[in-house]
Parts: structure tokens; C-alpha cells; sequence
């Protein structure tokens, strides 16, 4: 699939966007990761093709810049574009309330992906702010899987409400001289 | 993030400009040893997950990026440290016997786990960096370009 020069450009933008949020999310132990706002943003204006390679780029680029445990969560930026776009497609961003239930839906699946990567590969932790949560479900008798699957999927949901709330916003605050580049844009317009 | 001064300094990158062996190596070489260095990461035990990242912190000295291995690898593991500490040491009824120690009740199984997942990540993290400091973005770009990547794709990373 080729993508044109805007939607590069775009991907770019979004890429960044996506690691200084994230990354400030992360030094300040914020119990959310706010890492998707341009992947969803991507997801919306461009297809879910490019929500999903902006997903893995920004995963990628940030693992090799300062966090590798951001590389090994690229499937789950990848699946939070390709859904993004994909819903989108369904006009699933055209108003604030289905705004909040495609939301949900990226919020759980997005933690059925993340779930074994992070029991898995990371040991339950992630140095980030949904460790306290899981430490707690474990202390009061939860096991490991378990913790991590409800610590995550409730930060998830919120995380994910937030995240894609900012995108819907941001989209609808565009410049329709900006948007009408943008063909698959049209899905989303109410 | 700028990427036409390959010789300068720049802040907002982790680059740090020298004339090491690593310095001159192909970004694309580069790229490959630490997919390498990745893959290495979750295949082997602590046993070479440990050395293999000293011997990456060792080379990142001699290339002149000390400072910025050390800050790091200090703010990546440090949270994940003590995480993993609190979860597997403490919380996580692993299998094997429990020891008393400082008035905390540590599981030694625990305490092993927490060492093979910190030497899986010191790993790739000491990995990344060597890639990072010694590569300017400007290079990668033309090394990209030589071997015919997409520009639109070049241009996006």
C-alpha cells in the first residue's frame, strides 16, 4: 500500500507526538501512558494502515532512542492503529459517544495483546505506573496473571478513553483545509 | 530533532559525536548487531545476557559515551529494579525456599527471575544505546537511501 506525501508527514508528526507524551507519562509515573493520541489521530485521517505502521514506528524509534520495554510493545500500537483505522472506517468516530465506545473496544483488545507480553517477557512490570496496581492485586491473594490483566485492563480502558477523546478533539479542531486532504477522513464526519 | 550536523553537537539527540570504530561502522551494520543483541537478549540466561550487556556498557566507554549509558541504564532499570524486587522477592508465591532478610520475607526463586529479566533488559537496552550513540540520524538516512529504502519511509524515521 503506498501512502502519500500528507499522510507521511502526518505519521511523522504523530510519531513524535506519541514519545514526548509518552515518555512524560512515564518520568512522572502517571498511571496512564498516553502514548497513542497521533497513532489514533493516524488511525482516523489516514486508514488503518498507517495507524498501524505509525504504532509500530513510534514503539520501534522509541525502544531504540531511551526504552527498549517500548519496542517489545509494538504489536499492541500496531493493533491500536489497524482498530483505530478499522472503526473509523465504520464511523465509529463520528460523534463523543461513539467516540467512547470505539475506545473501549481498542482498550480491551489492545490488553489482550499486551497481557503475555508483559506476564511473558517483563515478568508481570513494566517500570511504569499500572506495577502499583498489580502489586496490590497480587498482595491481597490475586495470581500474577491475573493482577497484571485487571491492573492493565482498567488502566487501559480509562487510558484509552482519554487517549482517543484528545484525538477525536484535535481531528475535529483541524482545519478543514487540512482534513479534506485526507479521503478517509470523510468516514468520520458526522 | 534536527539531522544535517553529523560532525556538531545536538541536545535533543543521545548521539554523541566521535571517531571510534563504532563511529565508522555502517548505521546498517549497526542495525544488525542489535537485532542481534535483541534476539541474543531473550535467548540466552542471565549467564550471557549479563556479560554480553557489560561487554555492550564496556564498548559504549570506549566509543565516548559513558555519561549517557549510565543515566540510561540508570532511569530504565531503577523503576524496574524495585518493581520486580517488590513482585517477584516479596509477592509472587514462587516455588523454592523463602529467606528472612532485613525483616522482609524474599523468595530466592524470585530473586533469580528478577535477575534474568534485568539481564534480558540491561541487554537490550545497552544494545539500543551503542546504536544510538555512535549513529547520527543524518547518516542512517543515507545508509537507508543507499540500500534503496523508500524515501517516503527514510524520511518517517
Amino acid at each position: 500500500m503506498k501512502l502519500d506525501t500528507k499522510s507521511l508527514v502526518l505519521m511523522a508528526v504523530a510519531i513524535v507526538i506519541n514519545v514526548v507524551v509518552g515518555q512524560i507519562a512515564v518520568w512522572i509515573k502517571l498511571p496512564l501512558y498516553v502514548d497513542a493520541v497521533g497513532t489514533i489521530l493516524v488511525g482516523i485521517l489516514a486508514g488503518p494502515f498507517a495507524g498501524a505502521l505509525t504504532g509500530v514506528l513510534t514503539n520501534l524509534i522509541w525502544g531504540l532512542i531511551s526504552d527498549p520495554v517500548a519496542a517489545a510493545f509494538f504489536p499492541v500500537s500496531l493493533v491500536i492503529g489497524a482498530l483505530a483505522g478499522i472503526l473509523a472506517r465504520m464511523g465509529w468516530f463520528k460523534s463523543v459517544g461513539m467516540t467512547i465506545a470505539a475506545s473501549a473496544v481498542i482498550g480491551v483488545i489492545s490488553t489482550i495483546v499486551a497481557v503475555p507480553i508483559i506476564v511473558y517477557m517483563f515478568g508481570g512490570v513494566t517500570g511504569a505506573g499500572t506495577d502499583f496496581a498489580t502489586a496490590y492485586l497480587l498482595a491481597v491473594g490475586q495470581e500474577l496473571v491475573q493482577s497484571v490483566a485487571i491492573a492493565n485492563l482498567v488502566q487501559n480502558l480509562a487510558d484509552k478513553i482519554l487517549t482517543c477523546l484528545i484525538a477525536w478533539l484535535i481531528v475535529k479542531r483541524l482545519p478543514m483545509r487540512f482534513t479534506s486532504g485526507f479521503a478517509f477522513y470523510g468516514y468520520s464526519k458526522a | 530533532m534536527a539531522v544535517a550536523r553529523p560532525n556538531g553537537t545536538d541536545h535533543a539527540l543521545l548521539y554523541v559525536p566521535g571517531r571510534s570504530f563504532l563511529h565508522r561502522l555502517n548505521p546498517l551494520t549497526k542495525l544488525t548487531l542489535v537485532l542481534w543483541c535483541a534476539v541474543a537478549a531473550f535467548a540466552l540466561p542471565p549467564q550471557g545476557t549479563i556479560p554480553l550487556a557489560l561487554l555492550a556498557i564496556a564498548v559504549g566507554i570506549f566509543a565516548g559515551a559513558g555519561k549517557v549509558f549510565a543515566r540510561r541504564l540508570i532511569f530504565t532499570l531503577t523503576p524496574l529494579s524495585l518493581a520486580l524486587f517488590v513482585v517477584h522477592g516479596m509477592l509472587v508465591d514462587h516455588e523454592g525456599a523463602r529467606a528472612a532478610f532485613l525483616g522482609l520475607d524474599l523468595s530466592h526463586d524470585g530473586l533469580a527471575y528478577m535477575v534474568r529479566i534485568l539481564g534480558r533488559i540491561a541487554a537490550l537496552l545497552s544494545g539500543s544505546l551503542l546504536f544510538v550513540c555512535t549513529t547520527h540520524p543524518a547518516r542512517l538516512l543515507k545508509a537507508l537511501d543507499s540500500h534503496n529504502f523508500p524515501p517516503g519511509m527514510a524520511y518517517v524515521i
